[in-house]
């Protein structure tokens, strides 16, 4: 028996049907492929063994909150299921509700871009933070409306750190 | 061995991370009981745990835990150690800190403090190694102190050329100069910044060499006056001056340039009357020829590949020496066989032009199996943060031959796991399959003119993550909050959002790469 799940990915969309086999395994359907995925856990913590296409690889999967907290290599992602009828494959720009873009490094806010209210098209600037004496560029990783900017010049932020809360979807997803 | 009497009771380690591990070891395989101590932020530490006895001796902050002389000393006598070990970087080459070992009746396991000083202050070194008939690179021996004296050595060597702190050292306190015009404003700079940072202005001038391997020689020497040189270590592969993969021997080396570099590496210790470990680091130009650059007055962070090819456990020989005892072999005893390959694991990001990285680790595993050896301080739930070095681990690997020892370590690298944590593991893989690497034709200018990732390379991990949760979710039922096994507590930190290039990498090149 068939399911489709809609996932939010850290700030990505994807789309997964999943399907039981006969024996126990499972296959599972992304962007039309099909993927033979077996997942054994390892001890009783949050490691696991991802069988996939016959080649295994570690990641650590975990309940937080609403989603599931899963770590590849040296990437984390929050995995949430969304809303049904949010949107189709890919869809992202679709998403409803809100999200907060967190400071990928330590540093110190040195510019901030937009306030409340502005209306932001996916890969606008948001703001700058600095680390190791280098500005990045934080930009916008989705279409939206800023709903609030969590610092201030000079402020500074810790690694994931949240620095601006957009809401989805209600601008600018056509 | 020879001498089975341990050379003392109780050694403490004055360092943390992979070289305070190596050093407990050491002790250990001596039968000489070994005191750590951390600081809050490391007492889960492997170096906390492997050691008979541990000091939480101050907070995160290595001003007041690691650098903070008077918390070891009091922490030396508490634990009634008879000898300090500095391993490296923090106090291993402060004169001082060897000062107050000795003074608190402890024994220094490193050079007498007169021979740090004197390598310390890289003008004083010149001058002495000048007289002893070491080769220098072409500049002043005596301070520069204004404009037009430079101006007239500058003539005489040719730009580009190095205005250098004399206080500095380990790549500190280095400008460079590349016409007239630069010179005056960057001697006042240079002034100016060596007194800040080291509180003494002097200065002097060097020609820059380029391009320049970065060839150095291992010396140990006990107190009954015996020199033994070690052969060489080739780390041109470096960054900003900092290391990131040695090996031993050199590529390039030949046995005529070998005996004439350890014969002044031998003058070298000789001329500051050394005892113990210590490296001669020279610049190897033309082909064969060589200059001293400086002297580095404790064991290194590379110092495992002269292990592996000349078969000798330096630390134990350390701690030997410092109790007094000879060393247990002399340079005719000892051979070189095969090849050894280091590279330094780090928290850096090579796909954002090694940016530090920051998080915890998860689900450590390292690399084991014919030929490897690992060095290092991780450990599963580690904070690697801003406090200390980015070094988390050395992986060394040896063969009989520099393939054997380059496709070893190729393997490590793949078998090197870690999640939650960006290293510059990839970094390695990309150079040690560099044809210029395996060739061997390289320089200390080589990294940082070839680019070599880019955060196009990032793999992309989305798929995996969707495939890897959907599968979770399926298992494990989809409603939050489930009770169950997988509950537990949180695990990861935020999700930092990073930017990446979606949808170009096929899924099982994406994962295939971790």
């Amino acid at each position: 028996m068939a399911k489709k799940l809609a996932l939010a990915v850290g700030q990505a969309a994807r789309e997964v049907e999943v399907r039981e086999t006969d024996g126990g395994s499972l296959v599972l359907v992304l962007d039309g492929i099909e993927h033979s995925v077996d997942l054994k856990r390892i001890g009783e913590g949050p490691l696991y063994e991802l069988i996939l296409d016959h080649h295994a690889t570690e990641v650590l999967l975990q309940r937080e909150g609403q989603g599931v907290r899963t770590i590849v290599g040296a990437d984390s992602f929050l995995v949430t299921k969304r809303r049904a009828g949010a949107g189709g494959i890919g869809d992202e720009e679709a998403q409803e509700g809100e999200l907060t873009v967190q400071s990928p490094m330590t540093g110190v806010v040195v510019e901030v871009l937009v306030q409340a209210g502005d209306v932001v098209a996916k890969r606008d600037s948001l703001l700058v933070v600095q680390a190791m004496k280098m500005n990045n560029e934080i930009r916008s990783p989705t279409a939206g409306i800023v709903k609030t900017v969590h610092v201030a010049v000079d402020a500074n932020v810790d690694q994931g750190a949240p620095l601006v809360t957009i809401e989805l979807g209600s601008a600018g997803a056509n | 061995m020879t001498d089975v009497s341990p050379p003392f009771r109780k050694v403490l380690v004055a360092n943390r991370g992979e070289i305070a591990l190596r050093v407990v070891r050491g002790c250990r395989d001596l039968g000489v009981e070994s005191v750590a101590i951390c600081s809050e932020a490391d007492q889960a530490a492997p170096h906390v745990r492997y050691a008979d006895e541990a000091y939480t001796i101050g907070p995160a902050e290595a001003s007041e835990s690691y650098l903070a002389i008077e918390k070891i000393l009091d922490a030396a006598r508490r634990s009634q150690a008879e000898a300090v070990h500095p391993g490296y970087g923090f106090l291993a080459e402060n004169a001082e800190f060897a000062q107050a070992c000795t003074d608190a009746g402890l024994v220094f396991i490193g050079p007498p403090p007169a021979a740090m000083e004197k390598m310390g202050s890289k003008l004083e070194a010149r001058r002495t190694l000048q007289a002893a008939g070491v080769p220098l690179i072409p500049g002043t021996i005596e301070p520069v102190r204004d404009p037009s004296e430079a101006e007239r050595v500058a003539r005489e060597i040719g730009y580009p050329l190095l205005i250098k702190a004399s206080a500095g050292g380990g790549g500190k306190g280095i400008r460079e100069v590349n016409d007239a015009e630069e010179l005056t404003r960057a001697i006042a700079n240079a002034q100016q910044e060596a007194r800040a940072a080291f509180g003494d202005d002097a200065i002097y001038v060097e020609k820059l060499l380029r391009p320049v391997r970065h060839i150095e020689i291992q010396l140990i020497a006990d107190r009954q006056g015996q020199v033994v040189t070690l052969g060489e270590r080739e780390c041109s592969i470096q960054r900003r001056r900092q290391k990131l993969i040695e090996e031993a021997p050199a590529p390039t080396m030949t046995p005529e340039l070998r005996m004439r570099m350890r014969e002044a590496a031998r003058k070298v210790a000789e001329a500051c009357d050394y005892v113990n470990a210590g490296t001669v680091e020279c610049l190897v130009f033309d082909d064969d020829q060589f200059a001293f650059l400086e002297m580095n007055t404790r064991l290194q962070v590379e110092h495992p590949v002269t292990e592996m090819v000349w078969r000798v456990d330096l630390v134990a020989e350390q701690l030997r020496v410092a109790a007094g005892q000879p060393l247990t072999f002399t340079e005719n005893d000892l051979t070189m066989r095969g090849w050894a390959i280091e590279c330094r694991v780090a928290a850096e990001d090579p796909y954002q032009g090694f940016l530090p990285s920051t998080g915890t680790v998860h689900h450590y595993r390292e690399p084991a199996g014919p030929g490897i050896r690992v060095d290092s301080g991780l450990y599963d739930g580690m904070i690697v943060g801003v406090h200390y070095d980015p070094l988390l681990a050395k992986i060394i690997a040896r063969g009989l031959d520099r393939e054997q020892a380059r496709r070893r370590m190729l393997r490590a690298l793949s078998e090197f796991r870690l999640l939650g944590l960006q290293t510059n593991v990839p970094f390695h893989i990309a150079m040690l399959q560099d044809p210029n690497f395996i060739a061997g034709a390289i320089d200390t200018d080589y990294v940082e003119r070839t680019v070599h990732l880019t955060t196009d390379d990032r793999p992309d991990h989305t798929d995996i993550a969707a495939l890897a949760a959907a599968s979770f979710l399926q298992r494990n039922g989809s409603s939050a909050g489930t009770p169950g096994r997988d509950q537990g507590g949180p695990v990861a930190g935020p999700d930092p959002w990073v930017q990446r290039s979606r949808g170009q990498q096929g899924l099982v090149a994406g994962w295939r790469r971790n």
